[in-house]
């Protein structure tokens, strides 16, 4: 099968740019510097390659915007954020490849004409931040950063800028704001970033996993990389597979490889001999599905028709002894601790959503609580300033919509008393008062409230 | 306060960015590694040496939850609790490691060697349940996995 | 090129780069906001503005952000909108207390509107509000976080148009809250333009809780005296009692003008007219008091001439005392001995109106020097103007200054140097570039000569070395600007009212013409050569050349060190102010005037601009306004001036000083209509000038202003209100 993005991760000592260039590393470079910034864009238009960071923009279209507007400098951002629960492919890349990361950079970067790259690397990834240093320090002795690179008289310069803890920063404006030094909140679109984005200048936000993609594609060029994949969905995609399968981990595939293929062929099948219940297909902001989809093929269109994402491509697998009450409070939890806090349904929403759930983790739930939490889902669609939002409501509607039975047995039960529910209620509750909130008082517990 | 070669780093961080208060977080990252949190005056001479008011720096570093604003164990636990590790078992392993400690999330241990934390997603989910000590990644915990661990952290 | 949109079946046509709101502003529909205003930049984070954009795919858009595009149609009332609205109110509602009753918001308050408006249900919210701690401890200010609905207002008000940036957005998602650095109370510029742009109960003055319902207020429109930007006001009265100032529409307002003027009901105000009885000063009737005055000042004109008699006028009080005033001293008592004690060695002819135009103006310049580091202390609303300039025009700031100052944030050059090197150092740099050694000059002395316009900024007062700076400097730019600092209220409109001894109103050099006709308007003889100069007065008594002086509306004593036993030397001394000043406890008769919340009149701030003073609360006790005082004392002089009203005044002003013949109130009279109009250069420095007077001041100027400011309770908790020596 065609590896493009692990193909070196086993290199023995491939950390080191000598063994990786032995292996192919950089390879692509001259290929790329041989043709005019235009070309490349187009070239990567061709392979029909889509952002991996979550959204499918096409990658191509995305650079030509930048290229095409005059302000000067113009940067281009890795946004090696990844944080959406599930998945941890850009950091196998990051902390076992990561001269293919900068190659794909400095393509990147001549293609838009940036001569200014920032990785933005999530602050949970202390490995890959003192890789990631190595590897381009050795990339600068090497000639590969910095002015008139391999004589060709291209200037790129990379810097590794780290994250400290804010999935939001994971959203391109929202990172652009963290990297200048400010709270991770989304920006208004328009401007776009490829206008004015870093500091104003036209700015290309890209996932590791895509930028991976390009000495690939400029390897192989655009029309062997887009016979890989399916229509729509070319190339291949690092599936991150977790959960209750037997083999956990990280699969280059290619696009349109059905779920089933991923989750039993590649990651073993169900520990312990369980039966399927229900899989993310995306990452936590991606609507479930349950085991009547296994059949389904991974690509972009396939995913949407049944009502979910690709997303990140990080399946949650979820065996028969699961809570989804409680699987899904612990997505809620997430997004209640990861809202940025700017907008109101958002903010207000996820809140609101998590304190149901609690309550419902808790054996208090009430008849109406189901209605409710649709009812808070409701009000957030549509609504939300960034997709953070518009995402966390995804697991509760589709969990609802296909384990109803489970809520209802939940609240009729009074919680099940299940190990995890009772240790995420210690958990949550004492994660929901952190040091700086003033303790509740006994006034403040209105169980009603008209207007 | 943060001491000279802090300082140094932190000027030298800014050089790598277009305007200097760019290099918030990295002044940010800089003061935890040397304290084990960022204190007030480290903040306040950020925002002098950055030229940002003192109330966004502090805006910015309550923003992000791996700025710590009051001292930690020597060595920082952050032990994941989101789904995947989850539905591998992470809440029982947390109530172990907390009775094991001996203090709640945020404390630190008497002997002053550990404090920890929950953590969202590590992107280590192929080795869940997973937690890091201090930069050190530690996957497939299991009760005795993390007693050894706790071991080899002086 | 034109858009053309639909706004709920009307085409509207708007400019580029508008957003949704504007075009429905402009086709009249009317989309609620929260985190909207348009001082500040779009936001975008309440999402109450939503409207619904006709497809395909049809959508819903927050109106505040969303450009308008051609052809696009938008519904703001539609069954999904209406919907989308009471959605966020209710995620609004969920975490805010319903404490209305105790909220002084309530009646003004956004969210209260809209809830109303949209007649929300109950919710099915069942859970903990969220509690967080409030702010007590700050001055002036109180702070209720479970109020807050996070619209960021205030965080962007302070930092978009302040550039103070104490509030920040702290911590993250539903534990978001607005906070000062490290949670501690503020120490900021204390404006409160947070409180008044705050939507909800969030901000609150102290000053102003549990005083009344909003509903209950009774509004006058009026102008801030405070220094010489005179900001237009709203005094807000209940019972007949001034409660709250706020300002007008959405102008800006200082810590000055929003919370100083409690001072007016401090106990020191005078309330009953006084007189000197074997040492001691006791109450008197009205008629006593004018009585002693008409005799005393009678007797000591016929004893030693006119000229031995002087009058202080004041910049506190309007352009009609002002008039009248300098109307007595010349008319009635036959003397030019008149001036400001504000003017008090100051070099003549600075600040007599060369302030270049309108404050609004100041972004139409490239370049803005600032050669005043102090400039939002001495003139708030000026500052703002750079501020805005700089954060909305675009237009860059060089600031020239050693201290702490909140202008460094937004200035593009930074000139560590004190206004008179600064000065040389760009002369010298603009003349020669191999003159620049530093780094800092040359990058001003570049955005200088690139500047199709520059605007200066300049001290209220220069050293005669610094003022030929200025003019040398001027010489070689293009297009200057000349924005001088005003320290004091109305002391623009007292010099353009005459209080001058050497000018009729309108600056009409005194001079036997001159006299000649001002004295056939008045009906009188008047006397032809100029008079003492403030200064002049004082050594005048010293050497006996003064023996009585009359003090309208202003503190010597207080300001000027060592001038109680000169003072003493008078044989007779009349002050008329609202307080008890240290003045006034060394006069012979002391006169109760009316305060500004209680009189009416005209003012003219430093742009030119006529601003009017209404009254909102009855005189004080037996006090009256200035004006009816010095009439009631002609009367008994036996040279009536009989206005029925300060209408009155105001006519024969206008008819005397010509660029006021048609000055619109709120419009500047132009400058070029002035004899002493021209550029700085056409100013001249008198002889008898002294270098800049020290003044005397513990404190920041923002925090005091002489006699009133540190008689303000609410001025006194910042705890930094100081004793500024009025010079
Ligand atoms: C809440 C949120 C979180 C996101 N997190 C990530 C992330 O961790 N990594 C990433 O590459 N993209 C993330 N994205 C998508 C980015 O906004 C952006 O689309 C992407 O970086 C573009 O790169 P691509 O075109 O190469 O995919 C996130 C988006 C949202 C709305
Ligand atoms: S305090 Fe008022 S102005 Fe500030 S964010 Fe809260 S609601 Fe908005
Ligand atoms: S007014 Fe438009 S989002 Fe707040």
């Amino acid at each position: 099968m065609e590896q493009l993005l692990l193909k070196r991760i086993n290199v023995p000592g491939g950390l080191d740019i000598d063994i990786a260039m032995a292996h192919g590393a950089y390879g692509a470079l001259r290929i790329s510097f041989g043709m005019r910034p235009v070309d490349v864009i187009d070239e990567v238009k061709r392979s029909g390659l889509r952002g991996r960071g979550g959204a499918g923009f096409p990658t191509g279209v995305k650079w030509g915007f930048a290229a095409m507007d005059p302000k000067m400098p113009k940067y281009l951002i890795c946004n090696a954020d990844e944080g959406e629960p599930g998945t941890f492919k850009d950091r196998i890349i990051l902390e076992r490849d990561p001269h293919l990361l900068i190659e794909g950079m400095i393509i990147a970067g001549y293609a838009i004409g940036a001569e200014r790259g920032y990785i933005y690397l999530r602050g949970e990834y202390p490995a890959a931040a003192d890789i990631l240093e190595r590897a381009i320090t050795q990339a600068y002795e090497k000639g590969l950063l910095g002015n008139n690179i391999i004589g060709s008289g291209v200037t790129f310069d990379l810097s590794l800028h780290r994250g400290a803890g804010a999935y939001i920063c994971g959203e391109e404006t929202s990172l652009i704001e963290s990297l200048e030094g400010k709270r991770g909140q989304p920006r208004i679109r328009p401007p776009f970033p490829a206008n004015a984005g870093a500091w104003g200048k036209p700015t290309v936000v890209n996932n590791v996993e895509t930028l991976a993609n390009v000495p690939g594609i400029m390897a192989l060029g655009s029309e062997a990389y887009s016979k890989l994949g399916v229509e729509g969905s070319t190339g291949t995609k690092i599936f991150c597979v977790s959960g209750a399968v037997n083999r956990p981990g990280a699969y280059e595939l290619p696009l349109g490889t059905t779920l089933r293929e991923i989750i039993y062929t590649h990651a073993g099948g169900i520990r312990g001999g369980g039966k399927l219940k229900a899989v993310i297909p995306g990452g936590a902001s991606t609507p479930m599905l349950t085991a009547e989809h296994i059949d389904v093929k991974m690509d972009y269109s396939s995913l949407l028709s049944t009502g979910s994402m690709l997303g990140s491509g990080a399946v949650i697998v979820m065996d028969d002894s699961t809570c989804m009450v409680h699987a899904t409070a612990v997505i809620i939890r997430f997004f209640e601790h990861e809202s940025c806090g700017k907008c109101t349904p958002c903010r207000e929403g996820t809140g609101w959503l998590h304190q149901i759930y609690s309550r419902m983790l808790r054996g208090e739930g009430g008849e109406s609580d189901i209605d409710v939490l649709l009812g808070i889902c409701r009000k957030m669609k549509g609504k939300c300033f960034c997709p953070l939002g518009e995402g966390a409501i995804q697991p509760v509607l589709s969990s609802i919509k296909y384990f109803r039975e489970e809520y209802e047995r939940c609240i009729r039960e009074r919680g099940c008393g299940g190990e995890q529910c009772k240790g995420m209620m210690q958990g949550s509750k004492h994660h929901m008062t952190n040091k700086f909130q003033a303790p509740s008082t006994k006034s403040q517990t209105l169980r009603t409230l008209d207007f | 306060m943060l001491n000279d070669e802090a300082r140094e780093r932190i000027r030298l961080a800014a050089l790598r960015y277009p305007e200097p208060r760019a290099a918030l977080l990295p002044a940010l990252h800089i003061a935890q590694k040397e304290a084990g949190y960022v204190s007030e005056d480290a903040m306040r001479f950020i925002a002098g040496q950055l030229n940002v008011p003192e109330s966004e720096v502090f805006g910015t570093a309550t923003f992000y939850s791996l700025i710590r604003r009051s001292s930690s164990g020597r060595h920082v636990i952050s032990i994941c609790h989101n789904l995947p590790c989850t539905l591998l078992g992470a809440e029982p392993l947390i109530g172990h490691l907390k009775s094991r400690l001996g203090v709640d999330e945020g404390e630190v241990t008497p002997d002053g060697r550990f404090s920890y934390q929950r953590i969202e997603c590590i992107g280590r989910c192929d080795g869940a349940p997973a937690m890091l000590v201090d930069d050190d990644y530690h996957g497939d915990l299991t009760p005795e996995k993390i007693d050894g661990i706790l071991e080899k952290y002086a | 090129m034109q858009l053309t949109i639909t706004i709920d079946g009307k085409a509207v046509s708007v400019n580029p780069g508008a957003t949704i709101l504007d075009a429905a502003n402009s086709a009249g529909a009317r989309i609620p906001t929260l985190c909207h205003d348009n001082r500040l930049h779009p936001y975008g984070a309440c999402r109450i503005c939503m409207v619904e954009v006709e497809g395909p795919p049809r959508r819903m858009m927050t109106a505040c952000t969303t450009p308008a595009a051609d052809g696009m149609i938008v519904n703001t009332a539609s069954p999904a909108v209406v919907e989308a609205r009471k959605d966020i109110l209710e995620l609004l509602l969920i975490n805010h207390p319903l404490d209305c009753p105790v909220c002084d918001k309530a009646g003004e308050c956004r969210l209260q509107d809209l809830v109303h408006e949209y007649g929300l249900g109950p919710s099915s919210f069942a859970e903990e509000k969220r509690q967080l701690p409030s702010d007590h401890d700050s001055a002036v200010i109180e702070r209720n976080a479970n109020r807050c609905v996070l619209c960021g207002k205030c965080v962007r008000i302070c930092k978009e148009q302040n550039a103070v940036e104490e509030l920040a957005f702290t911590r993250r998602g539903g534990r978001s809250r607005i906070s000062v650095a490290f949670d501690r109370p503020l120490d900021c510029e204390f404006c409160g333009e947070c409180v008044d742009i705050c939507p909800v109960g969030a901000l609150g003055a102290k000053q102003f809780k549990y005083k009344a319902r909003v509903w209950n207020l009774e509004q006058t429109p009026s102008t801030c005296i405070y220094c010489g930007c005179g900001c237009p006001v709203s005094l807000e009265a209940h019972k007949g009692s001034v409660v709250r100032i706020s300002p007008a529409d959405d102008n800006y307002l200082c810590v000055k003008g929003r919370f100083g003027w409690d001072a007016v009901h401090h106990a020191d105000r005078l309330t009953t007219p006084k007189m000197r009885v074997g040492g001691e000063l006791v109450d008197c009737t009205w008629d006593e008091a004018l009585a002693v005055i008409a005799t005393n000042l009678k007797v000591i004109k016929n004893k030693r001439g006119a000229d031995s008699i002087g009058g202080l006028g004041s910049v506190r009080t309007t352009n009609e005392d002002n008039y009248a005033f300098q109307k007595f001293m010349r008319m009635v008592i036959g003397t030019n001995n008149i001036d400001l004690l504000a003017r008090f060695k100051i070099p003549r002819g600075i600040n007599a109106s060369f302030f270049s135009g309108e404050l609004g103006r100041i972004g139409e310049s490239d370049v803005i020097l600032m050669l005043d580091q102090d400039t939002g202390d001495i003139n708030p609303l000026t500052g703002i103007g750079i501020v805005r300039a700089v954060n909305r025009r675009g237009s860059k700031l060089i600031l020239c200054g050693t201290g702490r100052n909140k202008f460094k944030s937004i200035a593009s050059v930074v000139i560590p140097q004190d206004t008179g090197s600064a000065l040389a150092s760009l002369t010298a740099g603009l003349r020669s570039a191999r003159r620049i050694v530093s780094t800092r000059v040359k990058q001003a002395v570049e955005l200088l000569t690139s500047a199709g316009s520059v605007a200066l900024i300049l001290p209220p007062r220069l050293a005669p070395d610094t003022f030929t700076l200025v003019r040398e400097l001027a010489g070689i730019l293009k297009q200057v600007a000349y924005y001088p600092l005003v320290m004091r209220g109305n002391i623009q409109g007292a010099m353009d009212m005459g209080v001058l001894p050497d000018y009729f109103p309108g600056y009409q050099a005194v001079s036997p013409e001159t006299a000649a006709l001002w004295g056939k308007r008045w009906n009188a003889s008047l006397p032809e050569a100029r008079g003492m100069s403030a200064e002049e007065m004082m050594t005048g008594i010293e050497r006996g050349k003064l023996s009585a002086l009359y003090i309208m509306g202003d503190d010597p004593v207080s300001s000027i060190p060592g001038l109680v036993p000169i003072l003493r030397r008078l044989e007779f001394l009349v002050v008329q102010d609202i307080f008890m000043t240290e003045t006034a406890k060394i006069a012979h008769v002391v006169l109760p005037a009316a305060s500004f919340l209680e009189r009416s009149g005209t003012f003219t701030n430093l742009e030119r601009r006529l601003r009017r003073i209404s009254r909102a609360e009855e005189p004080l006790g037996e006090s009256k306004e200035d004006w009816e005082i010095i009439q009631a004392i002609a009367h008994k002089m036996g040279r009536p001036m009989n206005y029925a009203s300060v209408g009155g005044i105001m006519s024969e002003i206008r008819t005397g000083v010509p660029f006021y013949g048609h000055l619109a109130v709120n419009a500047c009279w132009p400058r070029e209509q002035s004899p002493l109009s021209g550029s700085l250069a056409d100013l001249s420095l008198s002889s008898d000038s002294i270098a800049a007077h020290e003044v005397i001041t513990a404190g920041r100027l923002l925090f005091s202003s002489g006699g009133m400011i540190t008689r303000s309770k609410e001025m006194g908790t910042i705890g930094r209100a100081s004793t500024e020596a009025e010079v």
